[in-house]
């Protein structure tokens, strides 16, 4: 009996040190895991800071600049400015705790930020990855109204659809139901980094297509042969070739895999029940997204233009040299910031174009003097739409309509048929980092992972 | 039934492995409270280093300081060290000045926190956590 109880006794023993020592791992554990969430947020930092250097360097227009000539100037621009400091911008001064790294931001309107903290937990890497969308704060007063006019030579303004909230012109008489303008140009609704954006995005296809890792004649990827697991980069080579994720039509969607950065010096298209998530994109010719294709998380950088179509859908930033088109019932879901400029080709009208059912929730920026932004009847823009020209409206604005003069196709001037409606404007709707006047960052979204 | 009582010889030999056994069983019983001690004291540091993060957030990156704040726990008393690399850091390792109203690519700020017990008249570090928070350029 006494030995019955001893040996009770020290199976008691044995489990509470058992429950003891394991409790002290999983507590070390859980330091360790949030010492790399810490590195993977410092990591985030890193590139928030590059991209707010960008964001602040000179603007593209000086303010005398006519509000019809905005297209960027990317050879002029200054990519950087180091001016400040002579040590390296990121690191830890007193002894890193762990290794951080983080993806080269492709623009900086809607921040879209992976950046990866590590640990080492007994030997063995304990990695953090953390995504984040980061938006702007900007002043509120010029976003308050509906429709926002700047067409100096402006005498009438016939709207037959319906208006819901103020309309302001900077006609020489205000017409009846409108305000004048006081301050301001449409130059205060145009991002002042699109050009180094620019310039950062020319600069990175350049070295790529240069590098060695570089496969020539386009590159098809398929569930059959994937990107190559090993490789963070994509670089497709052959200017005339097609780069192709070629999904299945039926069945389950296929997963491309982990986020990358990929590299196409000709067209590209991404078809099929195709999932992209977290991507960095740079094109040098027009890319196309087709069938049932999600593109989420991504970032664009298209030299020839963005063609969205069928159901497919997109979210994130789409920086384009020429025309940015929805047609069929093709999406574009909020976060997502879209910029186009004259181009060269092809597509190279600084257009942003929905048709048919298309719907986007966006910030959305045509620059140039023959820039236009065109919702057809049926279509709907939710967000902000800037045009440095003409715009088109047969559909529905929900949010903010910005632009030289309303285009209704009639040769008259300002009007328009389709609905203007600011009151649907989300309150958390995610304005860009780079906005003139911008009082800081905002965090629209962030998600972690180990 | 047939009982009868305990021999001399049994009970001593009972006494002998029990004073056997007692040797693993003490052992065994002061590190388990070890352990669960040192799990305890790992988590109260957590919470700590998490609650000084989250007033980091709240405040201003240009107005973070050097800090020490102390709390009274279960585990013992408590102080965080936050050690915040400023200008006069900067200036020891010979870093040039930042210029907060000037554009430019400006390094994030710097942030140790650290969680100490107190030991007597000593203050044992528990934890340490580093992280980077990005600071506005300025336009």
């Amino acid at each position: 009996m006494v030995l019955a109880g001893m040996a009770v006794a020290i199976g008691l023993a044995t489990l509470a040190w058992n429950r003891s020592w394991s409790r002290r791992t999983t507590s070390a554990h859980a330091d360790l895991a949030w010492q790399a969430q810490l590195l993977a947020e410092s990591g985030t930092a890193c590139a928030l800071q590059e991209a707010m250097a960008r964001a602040g360097s000179p603007p593209a227009q000086t303010p005398q600049t006519p509000p019809n000539s905005t297209a960027p100037q990317p050879a002029q621009k200054p990519i950087v400015t180091i001016r400040d400091t002579t040590d390296t911008a990121c690191v830890f001064h007193r002894g890193a705790p762990g290794e951080m790294s983080w993806d080269q931001p492709a623009g900086t309107q809607l921040l879209t930020i992976r950046a990866t903290g590590t640990v080492l937990e007994s030997g063995e890497p304990l990695e953090t990855t953390m995504r984040s969308t980061w938006g702007g704060n900007p002043p509120v007063d010029p976003f308050s109204p509906a429709i926002s006019l700047w067409d100096r030579n402006g005498t009438s303004l016939n709207l037959t659809g319906t208006v819901q909230g103020q309309v302001r012109v900077n006609f020489a008489t205000a017409p009846p139901g409108t305000i004048k303008h006081k301050t301001g140009g449409i130059d205060q609704f145009v991002p002042t980094s699109i050009a180094s954006d620019t310039a950062v995005a020319v600069a990175r296809m350049n070295e790529a297509f240069r590098s060695t890792e570089a496969s020539w004649n386009g590159c098809t990827f398929t569930p059959e042969r994937p990107p190559d697991p090993d490789k963070d980069s994509l670089i497709c080579t052959g200017e005339g070739a097609t780069t192709v994720f070629d999904a299945p039509w039926a069945g389950d969607p296929w997963d491309a895999g982990r986020s990358r950065i990929l590299f196409a010096e000709g067209r590209l298209e991404l078809r099929g029940k195709l999932r992209l998530r977290g991507w960095t994109i740079y094109s040098q010719g027009t890319v196309v997204i087709q069938d049932d294709a999600e593109v989420s998380n991504t970032s664009i950088f298209a030299a020839g233009g963005v063609r969205i179509r069928d159901r497919a859908s997109f979210s994130g930033q789409i920086l384009s040299a020429g025309t940015v088109s929805l047609t069929e019932d093709a999406r574009i879901a909020a976060p997502s910031f879209v910029a186009c400029w004259p181009g060269k080709g092809r597509d190279s009208v600084p257009q942003f174009v929905l048709s048919n059912q298309a719907r986007a929730e966006a910030y959305v920026v045509a620059l140039g003097a023959n820039a236009r932004i065109g919702i057809s009847r049926g279509a709907r823009l939710r967000g902000v739409a800037v045009s440095g020209s003409s715009l088109r409206n047969e559909g529905r604005i929900e949010g903010l309509a910005v632009s030289v003069r309303l285009d209704c196709g009639h040769g008259e001037d300002n009007c328009s048929n389709g609905s203007f409606l600011r009151d649907r404007l989300p309150v958390d709707f995610a304005f860009p980092l780079g906005l003139p006047g911008s009082s800081g960052y905002r965090l629209v979204s962030w998600s972690t992972g180990e | 039934m047939n009982r009868r009582g305990y021999t001399l010889v049994e009970v001593l030999m009972a006494l002998v492995i029990l004073s056997i056994l007692a040797v693993p069983l003490a052992y065994i019983l002061v590190q388990s409270g070890e352990g669960s001690s040192r799990a305890r004291s790992l988590d109260d540091a957590l919470d700590l280093v998490r609650e000084d993060w989250t007033l980091c957030r709240s405040t201003r990156s240009d107005s973070l300081r050097d800090t020490t704040w102390d709390r009274r726990m279960a585990s013992g008393q408590w102080r965080v060290v936050r050690d915040v690399f400023d200008s006069s850091d900067r200036a020891a390792a010979g870093l040039a000045t930042i210029h907060a109203g000037k554009i430019g690519l400006h390094p994030p700020v710097e942030i140790a926190s650290c969680a100490t017990l107190r030991d007597g008249d000593d203050w044992d570090t528990v934890r340490c956590f580093k992280w980077l928070r990005p600071r506005w350029s300025g336009k």
